[in-house]
């Protein structure tokens, strides 16, 4: 669950990246957040995972009040998210099980429950046979499908997907778009951040697009069907 | 913390060490490098240290007993009377014995008449021992303890006249023979000698012993006492402040190779705190790495110390006479507590202090 009002952020240097942003994520919800390069997008995930607090407005993340949420209770805020990135971020000294048994390791879960739960779950994005591989010995799909299995691991409440697709090929892009809107089935809000207009219109679902800061439209279904909003064309990649 | 969290923190920590293998010997070679700088110089010191402490014990007061006080003080005037006396009885009787002995004929001289000879001369060698002890404890109990009394003496011996001619024989050599009568009319007094505590309280020491009834002339070498403090001070002070010097360039050159160790692994932290991991999941792998790094760094440091100590520094001191070295069997335990401490301290919070910036993710 994301509540955001009246959110504003302005960097130390004086940018200004978000002004009076409100957003409302239910529980279960899958949501597209749709934008330029500098348009705010990647500053609302910082917001939502406590890597930056906002200057000003109010926000709710899970439970949790993002204006008052102390330091050592971050840790926490971030074990109810699962967040997958761009650039898959995996320890490349690690194997592929020991990379998602480390998340479940970082919550403090016993030797057993790891056992039990990293094959499960690595079986679930189709990779448990090779849980004893490195990360560089892995295709770009696999290596964000390992990312994916490190998310979900630990039962979030919320996957946040920033850019998921952006280093796959458009077959990766809807295999690891189409495991989130499995994961999604499951009961898990899922939130992707992404520029792709092809792969947004593939999947109908809620569509935020924000630009210079500003949420600039709200709906389910396509985007990219009108010619232009937000100063966007139709044929533009945001 | 749960026991498969230690296990877990320490595998890590030495899973890391070996996964980041350059890092790890370039922080050991420097930790290494500090202590063996720290270790010399504090080995140095110990030996200075050492030497002017042998200094200071060699640098003794000496004081001369009155010659007139003995007589007037009585019974150790007797003692000293006995005391001359007794060669004298000991010649008689055997000069009587002599003049018997050649009263009779050569032929009857019979073992047993030598016999009772050597008895009689070895009894009164006896008596003359007993004489000089007794001169001995009068001199300890009259003089000693009066100067045992003033503060800053450590510990006085007492030397007899006798003994002193006898040490002054000794000193001739061969040549002694040239003093051979002299013991009758020995022109040598009886003389503590004053060990002091401090080589500070020398003048002090001095002036009380003026004081003491009987003690007639103090010799102390002042000038020798003060040149030893000054140097002592500055010795010192010099390796204070070379040491703190020492201290402060090991933790920078230290904390800036955990630095470079950090940014390289970054990521790995940031990815860390991402997933929800806390501060101390992510800092004690770290701490645990940086801790066994300086271990093992003392561990190289300590053998080499040892290895250097004994084969150049004992070895090059020993060329010179004057100078006893320290052995490293007698230094060992505090270079091992300075080494072990100093590395995981330095292992240890060098990782901490720079994970600060690092964890602010």
């Amino acid at each position: 669950m994301v509540r955001l009002l009246d959110v504003c952020k302005v960097y130390e240097n004086g940018t200004p990246a978000l002004s009076g942003i409100n957003l409302k994520i239910d529980d279960g919800e899958f949501v597209f957040l749709v934008g330029s390069s500098a348009s705010g997008k990647s500053t609302i995930v910082k917001i939502l995972t406590s890597e930056v607090r906002m200057s000003s407005g109010r926000g709710m993340v899970n439970g949790y009040n993002l204006n008052r949420i102390k330091r050592s209770k971050v840790p926490e805020l971030r074990r109810t998210i699962g967040v997958v990135f761009q650039d898959f971020r995996l320890i490349d000294k690690k194997t592929i099980y020991e990379n998602v048994a480390f998340a479940m390791r970082a919550v403090g879960s016993s030797p057993r429950m790891i056992k039990k739960r990293v094959p499960y779950v690595l079986q679930l994005v189709g990779l448990d046979h090779k849980m004893n591989v490195y990360p560089n010995e892995l295709s770009g799909g696999e290596r964000q499908r390992v990312a994916v299995a490190r998310a979900i691991v630990n039962n979030p409440t919320m996957i946040i997907a920033d850019e998921p697709t952006g280093n796959l090929d458009p077959k990766m892009s809807v295999e690891i778009m189409s495991l989130l809107e499995k994961i999604n089935e499951l009961g898990t809000t899922v939130l992707v951040v992404t520029h792709e207009k092809e792969l947004v219109n593939m999947f109908s679902k809620r569509v935020i697009a924000i630009d210079s800061g500003r949420i600039i439209s709200d709906r389910t279904g396509g985007y990219y069907q009108n010619d232009r909003i937000g100063g966007l064309h139709r044929n533009e990649t945001l | 913390m749960k026991l498969y969290n230690i296990t877990y923190f320490l595998r890590e920590g030495v899973t890391s060490i070996f996964s980041h293998r350059l890092m790890s010997i370039a922080a050991m070679s420097v930790i290494m490098a500090c202590l063996l700088l720290m270790g010399s110089f504090s080995l140095v010191v110990a030996n200075i240290e050492n030497l002017l402490g042998d200094i200071e014990k060699k640098n003794q007061i000496v004081a001369y007993v009155d010659e007139n006080w003995e007589y007037e003080a009585g019974n150790l005037g007797v003692y000293v009377q006995e005391t001359e006396e007794v060669p004298e009885e000991v010649t008689e009787e055997t000069e009587e014995i002599s003049e018997e002995v050649t009263e009779e004929t050569q032929e009857e001289v019979t073992e047993e008449i030598l016999e009772e000879i050597s008895e009689e001369i070895s009894a009164g060698e006896v008596d003359a021992n007993r004489d000089e002890t007794q001169l001995i404890n009068a001199l300890e109990e009259r003089i000693g303890k009066e100067i045992l009394k003033i503060q800053g003496v450590d510990e006085c011996t007492v030397t007899t006249k006798t003994q002193a001619l006898e040490e002054f024989r000794k000193d001739f050599g061969e040549e002694g023979e040239i003093l051979n009568g002299i013991e009758e009319r020995n022109p040598l007094r009886h003389r503590f000698t004053i060990t002091l505590k401090d080589i500070e309280n020398t003048q002090s020491v001095a002036d009380e012993l003026k004081k003491i009834d009987g003690i007639a002339k103090v010799t102390a070498r002042n000038d020798i006492a003060e040149k030893m403090m000054e140097v002592s001070d500055v010795t010192t002070l010099v390796c204070t402040v070379l040491i703190l010097i020492l201290v402060l360039v090991s933790v920078f050159i230290i904390s800036n190779t955990v630095n470079i160790t950090m940014f390289n692994r970054r990521e790995e932290i940031a990815i860390m705190k991402m997933i929800g991991a806390t501060n101390s999941f992510v800092r004690i792998p770290f701490i645990v790495e940086g801790v066994l790094i300086g271990l093992a760094g003392a561990t190289f440091a300590l053998l080499l110390q040892w290895a250097i100590y004994d084969y150049v520094i004992v070895e090059a001191l020993s060329t010179l006479a004057f100078i006893s070295s320290v052995p490293f069997g007698e230094l060992v335990w505090d270079i091992v507590k300075m080494f072990y401490g100093v590395s995981a301290l330095v292992g240890g919070l060098g990782s901490v202090i720079t994970l600060r910036k690092f964890l602010k993710v």
